[in-house]
């Protein structure tokens, strides 16, 4: 399904070659002319395969290590590892359209990578959650 | 390169008239006056460049706030940005009683610098594309010249704002960011003379470093200078095409030589080899430039070969010493070079951490590099001393030509890396060009990771006294004539220590951390010092393996400033 919330601005990114294949989740269009993941697809990998995790792993290391922390222990952006109620839904949609919470931001991922790779970063997150060394919250 | 009053004044982009009283000098007056007559801008009350004078000194003549009445500090006006994403990184600016900076996302403000109300406020639209780039939001300088403020924008643009009226005047449009990672004017570009002179981010990217050259009047460009070389012997293969090495600091204008001053970034991939054996100039290099042309007139390349993200973008500091103009300049990596600013000739290198192992050891009087350790294994764990970050953060320190001290923030951290090959074309726009499967920031062997504040001879090392910080600053340092040091922390406490001794004198907590400028000015002849609070930025993310207290550190973006009464 596509949503088409607006059609203003003048760039989509998903549309000047940088962007996957979005068609296959819940998106649409915001005023600046970006376009906006709203629910995540359906998975194109097993989320508890040891080699999808370490896959993800990697990209994790690569992109999301600088601000979450090694093995997502925490930094300028929030712990992931021990975090609780983090839905596979949720980690597809944030991952994919980034977030800004106060002074701390995420960019956008979509455009860097593949359903797929965000398939494998979720499945990655996904395992340092179900770590047990969180801190309490 | 002794400069003459009358020079000084002609030459230093919107100098003013000598209008302080000298009443807010202080013992060293004369002294004082002289040195900042020789240097930068010839009008005490104002902080008009990024490091108030081309020297880099960061230093006040100021001395009303001093030594004696520091404790007496009280808080006269702050302006919230409102916009606080990723912490405020720049330092403000000030002329005439107007202050001017640029707050997240290219924000920029022109306040009333006694009442701090707002004159005018600027944010340029920009290209949703923007939001793409992994260097978003951060902004770490303005630039005054010609009746503009310049800003180089999220969005690969150099824009030129009216300093009275805060409306754009043209807008030049200098990357792409489709092709270049997201590349964005995370600095904006030095004024030399009637030259605008800047590069941007992507050094962790598959991109070909590029200094841009535009006309401080029209805004049209005049040249392009890339670091990287079409150089088999240099860059073999087609290594050069990716081999990042981004100019993303401010630079330095010598007006007295018409040189500007502008270091390069890493080689690209960061930490995976890449077949790139060979130099990779002018990657982690110092560059002497002519401003009309881009031709280099001198270069250094502190780091040849560099692999592990050792930038050489920091801003040098100059100084007369034994009759020659040197330039003292700090990598990334823990050295800090000592040159003849007339044509890169080497003084001296001096270590700032004892402990380190990227290289066994540097020579002084050549700058060879010895037992430097190259080819990291891929797929195996390598330790690296210093890490990325670096032995301090871009942020300045301060020179202090009273006590011919030189106050630095430094760190003692090291990495855990994993190299690994990773191909441009599966790093999309946003992503990392680091070259490694794993990346950790840990502390040295057998020691704790730790950071301290010091003063130090700029030309030897020596250190005078140093104060530990249960977190590294990551912020500028200030000092002043009053016989000052002011250094601001993470945790958003601002001190004051007295240059000399390092004794504090005074502390405040602004309520977030200092990733920005401390400057001082004066207005009616009232000394006002100005903090840029609000910890952010990406440095910290990485630290935190190394500082777990980051974790709990707020953001924010305000500009807090101080006087007697």
């Amino acid at each position: 399904m596509r949503i088409v919330v607006a059609l203003s601005g003048t760039v989509c990114l998903a549309l000047i070659g940088l962007g996957a294949d979005l068609a296959r989740g819940s998106e649409g269009q915001i005023g600046n002319g970006s376009t906006v993941v709203f629910t995540a697809p359906k998975s194109t990998v097993n989320l508890n395969d040891p080699k999808v995790i370490r896959a993800g792993g990697r990209i994790f290391a690569q992109t999301c290590a600088y601000c979450h922390g090694y093995q997502g222990t925490g930094g300028r952006g929030p712990r992931l590892k021990g975090r609780k109620g983090l839905t596979t839904d949720y980690l597809y949609v944030t991952i994919s359209n980034g977030r800004v919470i106060g002074a701390q931001s995420m960019p956008p991922w979509k455009y860097s990578f593949s359903p797929h790779k965000i398939w494998e970063l979720v499945a990655y997150v996904r395992s340092l959650a179900a770590k047990h060394n969180a801190p309490s919250q | 390169m002794n400069l003459t009053k009358s020079t000084r004044i002609r030459r230093a982009p919107l100098a003013g008239v000598i209008s302080l009283s000298l009443s807010l000098f202080g013992g060293g007056a004369v002294q004082a006056q002289q040195n900042m007559l020789r240097v930068g801008s010839a009008n005490p009350d104002n902080w008009s460049q990024y490091n108030r004078t081309w020297n880099g000194w960061r230093y006040s003549p100021l001395s009303q706030i001093n030594s004696k009445n520091v404790k007496h500090l009280h808080v006269a006006w702050i302006q919230q940005s409102g916009d606080v994403t990723n912490g405020l990184l720049s330092t403000p600016l000030v002329v005439n009683g107007v202050m001017y900076y640029v707050a997240p996302d290219n924000n920029v403000f022109a306040l009333n610098a006694v009442t701090g109300a707002v004159i005018w406020h600027y944010q340029p639209n920009l290209a949703a594309i923007h939001a793409a780039s992994f260097y978003d939001h951060q902004s770490r300088n303005i630039t005054l010249g010609h009746g503009f403020v310049y800003l180089g924008t999220l969005d690969g643009r150099v824009v030129a704002i009216s300093q009275k009226t805060g409306k754009r005047v043209w807008s030049t449009q200098l990357t792409d960011l489709k092709k270049c990672y997201g590349c964005v004017f995370s600095s904006t570009p030095m004024l030399a003379g009637d030259v605008l002179i800047g590069g941007t981010t992507g050094g962790d990217q598959p991109t070909r470093g590029t200094i841009f050259g535009v006309n401080a009047l029209t805004g049209k460009l005049m040249w392009k200078l890339y670091t990287t070389k079409a150089d088999p012997a240099s860059w073999p293969g087609n290594t050069w095409m990716v081999g990042g090495s981004q100019a993303w600091n401010v630079g330095e204008y010598d007006p007295t030589t018409n040189t500007a001053y502008i270091g390069v970034g890493n080689a690209a991939p960061d930490f995976y080899w890449n077949n790139r054996q060979g130099n990779n100039l002018y990657s982690a290099s110092m560059l002497a430039l002519d401003p009309q042309t881009g031709h280099i007139k001198w270069y250094r390349q502190e780091v040849p070969g560099d692999h592990y993200d050792f930038d050489s973008v920091y801003d040098p500091l100059f100084i007369n010493h034994d009759g020659r103009l040197e330039m003292v300049h700090e990598n990334k990596n823990g050295f800090v070079w000592v040159m003849d600013a007339s044509g890169g000739k080497l003084r001296n290198v001096w270590p700032v951490l004892h402990d380190y192992n990227w290289v066994k050891s540097i020579n002084p009087k050549t700058g060879q590099l010895i037992g430097q350790m190259r080819n990291l294994p891929a797929g195996k764990k390598t330790l690296i001393c210093p890490y990325l970050i670096g032995a301090s953060s871009w942020n300045p320190g301060a020179y202090n030509p009273q006590t011919r001290l030189w106050y630095l923030n430094t760190m003692d951290v090291c990495e855990n890396a994993v190299p690994q090959l990773q191909h441009p074309k599966d790093v999309g726009i946003t992503a990392l060009y680091l070259g490694v499967a794993s990346l950790e920031a840990v502390h040295p062997p057998g020691r704790p990771a730790k950071g301290w504040l010091e003063a130090l001879d700029p030309f030897t090392g020596k250190v005078s006294w140093k104060v530990d910080y249960p977190i590294p600053g990551l912020g500028d340092v200030l000092t002043t004539a009053g016989g000052l040091v002011i250094n601001g922390d993470p945790e958003g406490i601002v001190h004051a220590y007295d240059a000399k001794t390092g004794h504090q004198l005074w502390h405040f907590n602004v309520g977030s951390g200092i990733r920005g400028g401390i400057i001082s000015y004066a207005v009616n002849g009232k000394q006002y010092i100005a903090v840029a609070s609000g910890f952010g930025s990406l440095a910290p993310g990485f630290m935190a393996s190394a500082f777990p207290g980051i974790e709990k550190l707020q953001g924010g973006s305000a500009v807090v400033v101080f006087s007697l009464d």
